[in-house]
């Protein structure tokens, strides 16, 4: 009985569970489907933010990054599935290294400003290449293809499947971004995130650490946008706009910055609230924005730390007292 | 071991190390004395390479490392325990100390020894930095400077605000340290905690060293003691 109840302490295995019976109560399929897309987005951006203290107002465009490769290669080639997700995660990262290599030389606002003004440029640009992209009508044709393994095939057109398909690669995603946060790489970005200047004198070279953020960042931040692409089987300028690079830093901060797990919520809460509230109301952006206001004042750790807070009340163990010095 | 020919530090227009020299021999257990303001941490941030001077020459072990970048610095054996005992309050204790490790710096210290050595640390291995008592900090950001095996230790301030019985403790830590062979260099404004276990003394005014002494001159010497160093 006790080691059930440790195994119920992982947070990962709470919202592997969550998960698996969510869409079986939640009427919305493709809506659920969406929710871990953008989970994924969220965490991915949140290596950089939560973890090493770096703000990029880049993530459209490795999230476009992501779609368009996955678009472009099933258009044009007709990749396998996998082999299509893998290449757009790959170069999604590939990118992030271009971005990060020259961004990483600022820090804090200026950092900031550069990963966005590089945003742009990757927008504007993928408006010029027309014959590749599809310019302002977007990218068509996209299909969603069968999983193909070898000989064996599987269909996920039907959306209870695709959101098993989703999950599955969520949350190999959610293990390996937990096994790099727990490693001793991890405590580096918690370091430089804490003090980088510490972080130096203790013998990292911090401008190598954070292009190493920046680039597993990238790669699950593409890995969603090749998600997304077969999700909605189309791909726009809109997916590389900086007003996604805000939407995801909303989510993260929402959810709550300080764990691998809170963006999540963040995302779900942030989507859900769109397609709600945006049938409801067409000015629901307003709506959104109190509430991001009211969470930076008041509850700066995110929902998560609450719901920490909860499980720690139920979960209680014995504290030990401070000695003082 | 070390050798610092006359460098001249800035914090942006003010001219906070003037021309400071001073040579370390291997295990010796030399301090820097003197007021606040008086240049001390100044010059062990240009040592590490946080705050390289704008003249002058610093060699180790035969290497210049003037302008070397402060991981280099690191890599290279020197480790700093800066002021404030400042670790990593995010990080556990377990993690704060093996991110101190060296890639290529092997030696006595290892996780086993360092809590062998300070059994606080093995109690309290699941704790974050921040929620360990100030001496307890003091004792992780030194353990976390040992872990990289350096041959040279720098403390900025280690007994600053601390209970008499972790200063004791600090103290007898870094006298065995230097038994071992280990070159310690000590900025301290607890003169009496220095004279009981250092070797020589170099006393730092408003950026200047104005006297250098063995410990016993020291000792004998009141006027120096109280002109410029009593509280």
């Amino acid at each position: 009985m006790k080691s059930v109840l440790r195994f119920l302490k992982d947070p990962f295995v709470v919202i592997a569970m969550v998960s698996i019976v969510f869409p079986f109560v939640f009427p919305f399929t493709d809506l659920a489907t969406e929710m871990l897309i953008f989970g994924l987005l969220a965490v991915a951006f949140n290596l950089m933010l939560g973890y090493t203290g770096l703000l990029s107002f880049g993530h459209a465009a490795l999230f476009g990054t992501g779609a368009y490769t996955m678009g472009i290669l099933l258009v044009r080639f007709q990749v396998n599935i996998f082999l299509g997700m893998l290449a757009s995660a790959g170069m999604a990262a590939a990118i992030a290294l271009l971005i990060g290599w020259i961004s990483i030389r600022r820090h804090g606002i200026y950092f900031a400003m550069l990963t966005l003004a590089f945003n742009e440029v990757f927008y504007f640009t993928l408006t010029q290449f027309r014959d590749l992209t599809g310019g302002e009508d977007g990218l068509r044709g996209i299909y969603r293809p069968d999983l193909v393994a070898g000989p064996a095939s599987l269909s996920v057109q039907e959306p209870m499947r695709f959101y098993f398909f989703v999950l599955f690669i969520f949350l190999l995603s959610l293990l390996a971004m937990r096994r790099i946060t727990g490693s001793p790489m991890g405590s580096v970005f918690k370091a430089i995130r804490e003090n980088e200047n510490r972080a130096e004198s203790v013998g990292y070279k911090c401008r190598y650490y954070k292009i190493v953020a920046f680039v597993f960042s990238g790669f699950f931040a593409g890995l969603a946008g090749a998600l997304f692409c077969i999700y909605i089987k189309y791909v726009s300028l809109s997916f590389c706009h900086w007003s996604l690079s805000g939407e995801v830093i909303i989510m993260a901060l929402l959810g709550g910055i300080g764990s691998l797990y809170g963006p999540l919520i963040g995302a779900a809460l942030v989507t859900l609230m769109q397609d709600i509230l945006a049938g409801m109301w067409e000015r629901w952006l307003l709506l959104l924005g109190i509430i991001f206001i009211i969470f930076v004042m008041f509850f700066q750790g995110g929902v998560w730390s609450g719901i920490e807070a909860l499980s720690s009340r139920l979960f209680r163990k014995p504290e030990k007292k401070e000695i003082p010095a | 071991m070390l050798q610092v020919e006359a460098i001249h530090s800035y914090y942006g227009e003010s001219y906070v190390v003037q021309g400071i020299s001073m040579v370390l021999k291997e295990g010796e257990i030399l301090t820097l004395l003197g007021r606040n303001g008086a240049g001390k941490t100044t010059t062990l941030r240009s040592i590490v390479g946080l705050k390289p001077p704008r003249r002058g020459k610093i060699v180790f072990m035969g290497r210049e490392i003037t302008r070397m970048k402060p991981f280099e610095v690191a890599r290279l054996g020197i480790a700093m325990v800066p002021e404030e005992r400042r670790i990593f309050s995010s990080l556990t204790v377990e993690e704060n100390l093996k991110i101190g490790i060296q890639k290529g710096r092997v030696g006595r210290w290892t996780l086993e020894s360092v809590q062998k050595l300070f059994p606080i640390l093995r109690e309290r291995r699941h704790h974050r930095g921040n929620q360990l008592s100030g001496g307890e900090q003091q004792i992780l950001a030194i353990a976390r400077a040992l872990m990289g095996n350096p041959k040279f230790l720098i403390l900025d301030e280690p007994s600053e605000g601390l209970a008499p019985l972790i200063i004791k403790l600090i103290a007898e830590t870094i006298k065995s340290l230097s038994t071992e062979g280990m070159t310690i260099l000590l900025v301290e404004q607890n003169v009496e905690m220095t004279l009981q276990i250092a070797h020589r003394h170099y006393v730092l005014d408003q950026g200047k060293i104005i006297y250098s002494d063995t410990n016993e001159g020291l000792k004998n010497n009141r006027e120096i003691r109280d002109r410029y160093l009593s509280v």
